[in-house]
């Protein structure tokens, strides 16, 4: 039985294919329309999820949108009701988008399907947005039975809710409702710093550390009235995302000494404090959540999707408080991610599909759901464009990377299926020394075009990660901030007098200073030879090298480019930027024989800015 | 045709949830949007800014 599952009209849109409660292909549209977070209708990850399952023109027995239109638009009717005469431009706005696209979702997916040569199946489902996150934690998960915890903005009136499931099975048993929210919290915050709106809530992480949570106390006795469940009242005093185009209003303002940051502004103390202070609030809300939904379900373990479950600080302090035996995490957590659940939800709990589970291997094959290209379409590409290249032979390839990382160069690595999800877990990655103090000024300014205060996140070999970091949990698909072993550390850095962000970047704060951040933590991905081999191999030949098995690992774009996803997209972004060494499958380019690159206007107006 | 086919589709459904939830007053409003909805749409092209409520 083929499931397409399809999210869509929000953010990040994507489509997801099953095929007997196998996951078969997944992918995000951004990937192939190149426009950041694209939320338009997934025609292209649509085709390829059918192509890769080998789906013919009658074979497709069920489509699943990934949350309810209809209820989402009497909850946003609801909401224009409840403020009117207040809101009217923002109605005005909202309107036309739901009457020409959202009302006609299914009318969408016919069309598209119609595009792809398949017919339009008889069955198609609309469960609800937080039922298909959980279910995207839950099903493919290693566990038999597990909490499971959802958390982001909003879906249909669900901003957050606590399931339960067991076998092929999941109840979901508590939910808070609209316009109470984390995802809001968080999002109005990361609009109020300055950063864009469900884009740019990783940077307030980031830019946590660098603070001081003198806001605590503000948050809490203003903005919201918190409970021992977790569960919250929003202070709707402070907001205006009900009935205004902007998050947050004066008030909110006068809270925080001062009008929002505007974007791309120097950003300033004021700026750090909030962050760290809405982080601190954030993990407070997060573990109690996270505690409920233990003494409700019973459970050791814990599953976890959402928008916020990107949020890999507060989850690894869930992990750090060992509230459970185990903790999963749904690598695709955003709203992506809920194309996947869809479908496994309608597998298992409408068609009654089998689950399975061992209680160590989760189903999602590492994440790396997204097209691949063979060797001869590579090397048929290279040879059109005339693109210098070496062939690297399988069983040294490894050693060739490491010894060019170990020399000091930057690797922009493209290999095998790209990954489902927000995170580049190797296959579409830029690879660095972790070990060089210069690596992460050099990689953000010169590659990545972007702030420099933000830290990158390493790849370490799962059985060596315990030789760096505090952390006895695997991480494979990043998801885990832990903090750097105290033997690593160099002390008595991070001045908490110094105001001047750029001042605290480049000082070395342990062994591997560039993926250490200023509060001594890291973004940890274990990697283990079952998940991804190459990239394994590449990180143990630098271990034999070196004695550190640990590289830097970011994602293979610039600022505002969707990560790659072509051999094409590789090639381009490689030459625009300062990277050394591209690595396409088992071809290896270096950028010093490549011929001049030429392109007209200045590329990086290209991108939105996030 | 697919558009009348789904237009049918799409009414059976807002009053389906309108029975289901006892909420009525959205059939008169939906019909109201629809008519309202061609001339904001003949009038509107500005580019949306984030905001959880028009979504």
């Amino acid at each position: 039985m083929n499931i397409l599952g399809i999210s869509a009209f929000y953010h990040d849109s994507a489509a997801a294919l099953i095929c007997d409660g196998e996951i078969i292909a997944a992918a995000q549209e951004e990937r192939f329309t190149r426009i950041k977070h694209d939320h338009n209708f997934p025609v292209n990850a649509v085709k390829y999820c059918l192509a890769e399952g080998g789906v013919g023109k009658s074979d497709l027995d069920a489509v699943v949108f990934y949350d309810k239109p209809i209820t989402k638009f009497a909850r946003i009717m609801e909401t224009y009701f409840s403020v009117a005469p207040k809101g009217l431009r923002s109605f005005m706005m909202a309107m036309p988008i739901w009457i020409r696209k959202k009302l006609w979702i299914p009318m969408e997916i016919e069309k598209s399907l119609l595009k792809c040569g398949i017919d339009m199946p008889e069955d198609i489902y609309f469960p609800e947005h937080h039922e298909s996150h959980a279910a995207s934690a839950f099903f493919p998960s290693p566990f038999e039975s597990a909490a499971v915890l959802t958390v982001d903005g909003v879906g249909e009136w669900s901003t957050s809710s606590i399931g339960h499931g067991k076998g092929n099975k999941l109840e979901i048993l508590s939910e808070m409702h609209f316009p109470h929210s984390l995802g809001l919290l968080y999002s109005a915050f990361t609009y109020f710093t300055g950063f864009r709106v469900n884009s740019g809530e990783y940077k307030l992480m980031g830019l946590a550390p660098y603070g001081e949570s003198i806001y605590v106390d503000v948050i809490k006795d203003n903005l919201l009235d918190l409970r021992d469940d977790g569960s919250f009242r929003l202070n709707m005093d402070y907001f205006a995302y009900l009935d205004g185009l902007v998050m947050t209003n004066d008030k909110f303002a006068a809270l925080f000494d001062g009008p929002a940051r505007s974007a791309e502004s120097e950003i300033t103390k004021r700026e750090m404090d909030i962050a760290k202070s809405i982080q601190v609030v954030t993990e407070e809300i997060v573990l109690k959540m996270a505690r409920h939904a233990k003494e409700i379900t019973g459970e050791k373990n814990l599953c976890m999707a959402g928008g916020v479950a990107l949020n890999c600080v507060a989850n690894g302090c869930i992990v750090q408080e060992k509230i459970f035996d185990n903790v999963w995490i749904q690598p695709a957590a955003g709203d992506a991610g809920g194309a996947l659940g869809a479908a496994l939800l309608i597998w298992h709990m409408v068609k009654d599909g089998p689950r399975d589970s061992d209680g160590l291997h989760d189903k999602v094959s590492g994440s790396y759901l997204g097209p691949d290209f063979k060797a001869d379409d590579i090397q048929e590409y290279l040879d059109n464009k005339g693109y210098a290249y070496q062939n690297m032979p399988a069983d040294s390839r490894g050693a060739i990377i490491a010894k060019i990382l170990d020399d000091q160069n930057v690797v922009g690595h493209f290999a095998g299926r790209m990954e489902f999800g927000p995170r580049a877990l190797g296959n579409r990655s830029i690879l660095g020394d972790a070990r060089s103090p210069q690596m992460q000024s050099i990689m953000n300014l010169k590659i990545k075009y972007r702030e420099s205060f933000r830290p990158f996140a390493p790849s370490c070999l799962a059985e060596k990660a315990s030789d760096f970091f505090e952390l006895d949990a695997p991480s494979p698909y990043m998801l885990l901030v832990a903090p750097v072993k105290k033997s690593r550390c160099i002390q008595g850095q991070s001045d908490r007098d110094a105001t001047v962000l750029k001042d605290w970047i480049n000082e070395a704060r342990s062994d591997v200073p560039a993926i250490t951040h200023v509060d001594y933590s890291a973004r940890v991905q274990t990697v283990s030879p079952d998940t991804n081999r190459p990239y394994y191999d590449i990180i143990k030949a630098f271990d034999e090298r070196t004695g550190f098995g640990i590289i830097i690992n970011t994602s293979f774009n610039v600022r505002g480019e969707p990560i790659v996803c072509t051999p094409e997209d590789a090639y381009r972004c490689f030459m625009r930027t300062e990277m050394d060494y591209l690595v396409l499958g088992d071809f290896l380019l270096a950028k010093t024989e490549q011929p001049e690159w030429k392109e007209e206007g200045d590329w990086r107006g290209e991108f939105v800015l996030d | 045709m697919i558009f009348f086919k789904h237009l049918k589709k799409l009414l059976q459904e807002f009053v389906g949830f309108a029975w289901e939830n006892k909420v009525w007053w959205i059939v008169p409003m939906v019909l109201v949007l629809l008519l309202l909805a061609l001339l904001i749409v003949t009038t509107q092209t500005a580019a949306l800014p984030f905001i959880y409520t028009l979504f």
